[in-house]
């Protein structure tokens, strides 16, 4: 049995009886059993209760009833809500939190019969670049269990490259999907905002935050992305069901590129960039310089916007209805102050604060006008860009995996983010996918797609990896 | 009241909370406004803020905003976009209200209030938006702790905020009454004021008579009745002379009113305001409201209860007072409306309605807007008392019988027995009997004592068992004693 099949592989595994669902998942389980205890990429997972749902599959497989995923297993990151289920966001305070209902995109998985697998580990409440956040400990990364897999979505990443899981659930906040996507080897998708539906999904920056998939191949993400997407009544900010936006899939391309923004970047990481440039050249693609925003003042205004939006999200969190209440306060402020100062850790109570501070002035020029418009300036900018070329292509992460003991203070923590950002402030879709291996390292790239073209940027991804074989490396465990 | 001669003008705004009573909360598909609901048996996810969930707008909400809007020809927003307000307390479920700030749906307005006089004045209406309710901190019912009910919490309120328009606590309380009274004309809300569906809230500051800046303002939280508010007002006025007079300065403050000891004092001095950290809610994108949309809702509406009173003062001929006092309910103009026009007595109508419809509904125990008396019986019971075949009193105890049912007039008064007897020669009868039987009276009537008739009168109606009518026996006692007072002339000429 090869960990690393493609959905379509295993469907058709299933299908034909070559294997059962049952035998299928519990092949997963051993596996992970076996090495995750390396990895650290789940923080919950009941055996019992996958194998219950693995036969149920198996009958339904019989009776010729199944859906797309049916017996196929998925993990979803702990940010989103599974019924019956520990989804704590990996976070002390809701360490004992069990979620009443499904999140949208979960049920719609459990529809086409896809097995939940469990919660995969994340940074507290989705911040954080290397996944060394989490109350549940770090997440190490495959390829070199002394390096971070990213962050925040790197429970997902690892578990993905690791094969445990063929396909896992992530968010994307800032990159949360796509940098770990690139320390890991796997293919990151972030849809347009609104695409997937984020009810369920526990909110960090609402405005930003937009569910996607870690898979090991386009064409996965985009099956994935066939099941998860369309409108929710249920969230006010998902795309009208009556949406005629879309960009229809096209070949070959004008794609934007900035080599100004690689400036600087390591050689190696420049080098690998290059060579995808040239494939996709040679695949009838054309290449056009862009401008891009300075990404200094981006990444300030989505600090600024993230931080500002979590600070009200997290607001909730105060011990009254669910979650972790700190014992015998004497107060209400007390319940209050203790609950949340012994629940959140260090980096979110920073976003806290500074989110708190950043809106406390009512005066009409405070923080998060300014950042507001700063984001605009960048959204009219891709605007514009998108009237010239089809998708842009970017790296994802200014560099490969960093170790767990490297000391990066916050600000370079910050300065991860800085390729992928901009997408969220816009709401774009855009796709990470491997591009290379620097010193036996995985690197990433990502083609960013005009609001609403996701289909383009998965069709160019899937184009890209029909013609390449950084998607099929597997680290070592 | 001592502003009264004072040299101190008080000057007032009003903030008015009106819960909406839409089916389903503001920002959940949860059940709105059942009062009698178990605790937190009305709360779902979205309502408790549980992780992961989000509001969606509830139109209907939307579209009682823009009716009110309309009925005080305020501006309306193009646009319908909701901020965050932030604090902590137990019963807010997220740690911040969604409001509307930056862009209220309603702009500037104005309501009409009138006065018993027929003059009318324009007060401002600065605003009007929408926001969610919270749900309710229970202090009393546990000892050392608190419960907390859900049910509440996202009920659908419009805030409403005037200018400081108003001049004294009577007028204040006047406007109070004849916005509950619009509310419920526009169908908005119960208004059932004990139930907390309007509360109010009153900034308070005085000025030098002539003087057009403003004074310091207190704010006085919860007056949850036409008299509380008057009352508080009255009390804070009186207590801001003195504070004045006495060349001190009053302190900016938001104040409690305590209806049992009729006083008001300080709970949190205005400096200490909390920062609330508006900021646009991220989940609901703003909403645009087309000219459609306005234009549909402003032709779904009812005629205004001031269009009403005024066309029933001039079509009708009614006094300023009775047609304000018909047109304070919907049901009350409609029933007034429909009776004229089958009798065609618009005085008698407005004199039983306003009498002995509401006199019944009220010993009734009936809720205010409940009238099941329908304009058939009601015209049929005027026309019946008109023709003289229906005592007055009878038909006063009808309007009871008829409450609640559907039945026909005339079908009552024949089962009951209670048709009215014009019969002059039974009558007569009736009153030879009385008059024979009481003859020391009739002479003691006869030498002046008129006032003895209402005993004779009431004598043949006990004989009659009510049914006579009474104008006709008093003709027949009249014809009586004043063939009586000729014979004893006669027999004095003897």
């Amino acid at each position: 049995m090869d960990p690393y099949q493609s959905l379509k592989q295993l469907r058709q595994l299933l299908e034909s009886k070559q294997i059962t669902a049952e035998e299928l998942c519990r092949y997963f389980l051993d596996r992970i059993a076996q090495f995750d205890q390396k990895t650290n990429s789940f923080v919950s997972i009941e055996p019992e209760n996958v194998l219950a749902e693995a036969r149920r599959a198996d009958k339904t497989i019989d009776q010729g009833i199944n859906g797309q995923l049916t017996g196929i297993p998925v993990a979803h990151k702990d940010n989103f809500c599974v019924q019956g289920q520990q989804t704590s966001c990996c976070s002390k305070l809701l360490s004992t939190f069990i979620a009443p209902y499904d999140a949208t995109i979960v049920k719609n998985i459990s529809v086409e019969g896809g097995i939940y697998f469990g919660k995969t580990n994340m940074d507290e409440f989705a911040m954080g670049t290397s996944n060394q956040t989490s109350a549940w400990g770090p997440v190490r990364n495959p390829w070199d269990l002394s390096r971070v897999p990213g962050g925040s979505s790197g429970g997902s990443a690892a578990a993905v490259a690791a094969g445990f899981v063929p396909v896992a659930t992530g968010s994307d906040t800032g990159g949360s999907i796509r940098q770990p996507a690139s320390f890991c080897g796997v293919t990151g998708f972030k849809p347009t905002y609104g695409r997937l539906s984020r009810y369920g999904m526990i909110a960090f920056a609402s405005s930003l935050d937009q569910a996607g998939t870690l898979t090991r191949t386009a064409q996965d993400a985009s099956t994935m992305f066939q099941i998860m997407q369309g409108h929710d009544p249920r969230d006010a900010t998902s795309e009208s069901s009556r949406s005629n936006k879309r960009v229809s899939v096209k070949h070959p391309l004008t794609i934007g590129y900035s080599a100004s923004l690689l400036n600087d970047l390591d050689s190696d990481i420049i080098a690998r960039i290059e060579a995808s440039r040239e494939t996709l050249e040679r695949l009838g693609n054309k290449f056009e310089d862009v401008e891009v925003f300075d990404q200094d003042l981006a990444l300030s205004s989505y600090y600024i916007i993230s931080c500002a939006e979590a600070s009200s999200n997290l607001a909730r969190f105060d011990g009254i209805r669910y979650g972790t209440r700190t014992k015998s306060p004497s107060s209400i402020q007390e319940l209050y102050e203790n609950t949340r100062s012994q629940g959140f850790g260090d980096e979110v109570k920073r976003r806290l604060l500074a989110g708190t501070y950043f809106l406390s002035n009512n005066s009409p020029e405070n923080y998060v006008q300014k950042a507001q418009k700063l984001r605009r300036m960048v959204y009219e900018l891709y605007q514009e860009l998108f009237q010239k070329v089809d998708v842009v292509l970017a790296p994802s992460a200014p560099s490969t995996a960093f170790r767990l003991d490297e000391q990066l203070d916050s600000t370079d923590m910050y300065r991860q983010d800085r390729f992928t950002v901009p997408v969220n402030l816009c709401g774009l879709p855009a796709i990470s996918i491997p591009c290379g291996l620097v010193n036996g390292l995985p690197i990433g790239m990502q083609f960013i797609g005009p609001q609403y073209g996701d289909e383009l940027i998965l069709d160019v991804a899937y184009r890209f990896q029909n013609e390449t074989s950084w998607h099929l490396q597997r680290p070592r465990l | 009241m001592s502003n009264m001669d004072s040299n101190w003008e008080a000057v007032i705004g009003l903030e008015v909370h009106v819960q909406l009573n839409t089916r389903t909360k503001l920002f959940s598909r949860t059940r709105n406004g059942d009062v009698s609901a178990a605790p937190n048996q009305h709360a779902n996810l979205v309502d408790l803020a549980y992780p992961g969930t989000l509001p969606v707008l509830n139109q209907a909400a939307l579209t009682h905003a823009i009716r009110f809007g309309a009925a005080i020809d305020g501006s309306l927003a193009r646009v319908c976009s909701f901020e965050r307000k932030h604090y902590f307390y137990p019963d807010l479920p997220k740690g911040y209200q969604i409001s509307q700030y930056s862009q209220p749906i309603v702009g500037s307005g104005v309501f009409s209030l009138w006065f018993e006089d027929g003059h009318t004045k324009a007060v401002r209406i600065r605003r009007a938006h929408l926001e969610e309710d919270a749900g309710k901190s229970i202090h009393d019912r546990l000892p050392d702790s608190t419960v907390l009910d859900f049910n509440r919490a996202g009920t659908p309120l419009l805030e409403i905020v005037t200018e400081p328009d108003l001049r004294t606590p009577s007028e204040a309380a006047m406007f109070l009454r004849q916005l509950h009274a619009l509310v419920i004309w526009l169908g908005l809300g119960s208004g059932n004021l004990y139930e907390g569906a309007i509360r109010c809230d009153a900034n308070v500051s005085l000025r030098s008579q002539g003087n057009n800046s403003f004074g310091t303002a207190c704010e006085l939280k919860n007056l949850n009745s036409f008299k509380f508010l008057k009352n508080a007002l009255r009390y804070e006025i009186e207590r801001q002379d003195n504070v004045l007079s006495s060349g001190a300065s009053v302190r900016r403050e938001t104040r409690s009113y305590d209806p049992m000891s009729g006083t008001t004092k300080s709970i949190r001095k205005k400096e200490q305001q909390r920062e609330y950290r508006y900021f646009p809610d991220p989940d609901l994108p703003p909403i645009p409201i087309s000219e459609t949309t306005i234009s549909e809702i402003k032709t779904s509406m009812p005629e205004l209860p001031a269009n009403v009173r005024d066309r029933f003062v001039r079509n009708f001929n009614l006094t300023p007072d009775k047609a304000y006092r018909l047109t304070l309910e919907k049901p009350l103009a409609e029933l007034f409306e429909a009776t004229v026009k089958s009798c065609k007595d618009p005085q008698a109508t407005a004199n039983w309605i306003l009498g002995e419809v509401i006199a019944t509904r009220k010993r009734k125990q009936y809720r205010a807007h409940d009238i099941p008396i329908s304009a058939r019986q009601l015209s049929q019971l005027i026309e019946r008392v008109k023709g003289g075949t229906l005592s007055f009193n009878a038909a006063k105890e009808l309007v009871g019988r008829l409450w609640g049912t559907n039945q026909d007039l005339d079908q009552i008064i024949k089962t009951h027995d209670i048709t009215q007897i014009s019969d002059s020669d039974q009558i007569s009868h009736w009153a030879t009997r009385v008059v024979e039987e009481n003859k020391e009276l009739i002479s003691k009537l006869l030498n002046g004592e008129e006032k003895l008739y209402e005993y004779f009168i009431g004598q043949v109606m006990k004989l009659s068992h009510g049914k006579a009518n009474p104008q006709l026996v008093r003709q027949a006692l009249e014809r009586l004693v004043s063939k009586k007072d000729k014979h004893n002339s006669s027999e004095n000429d003897d």
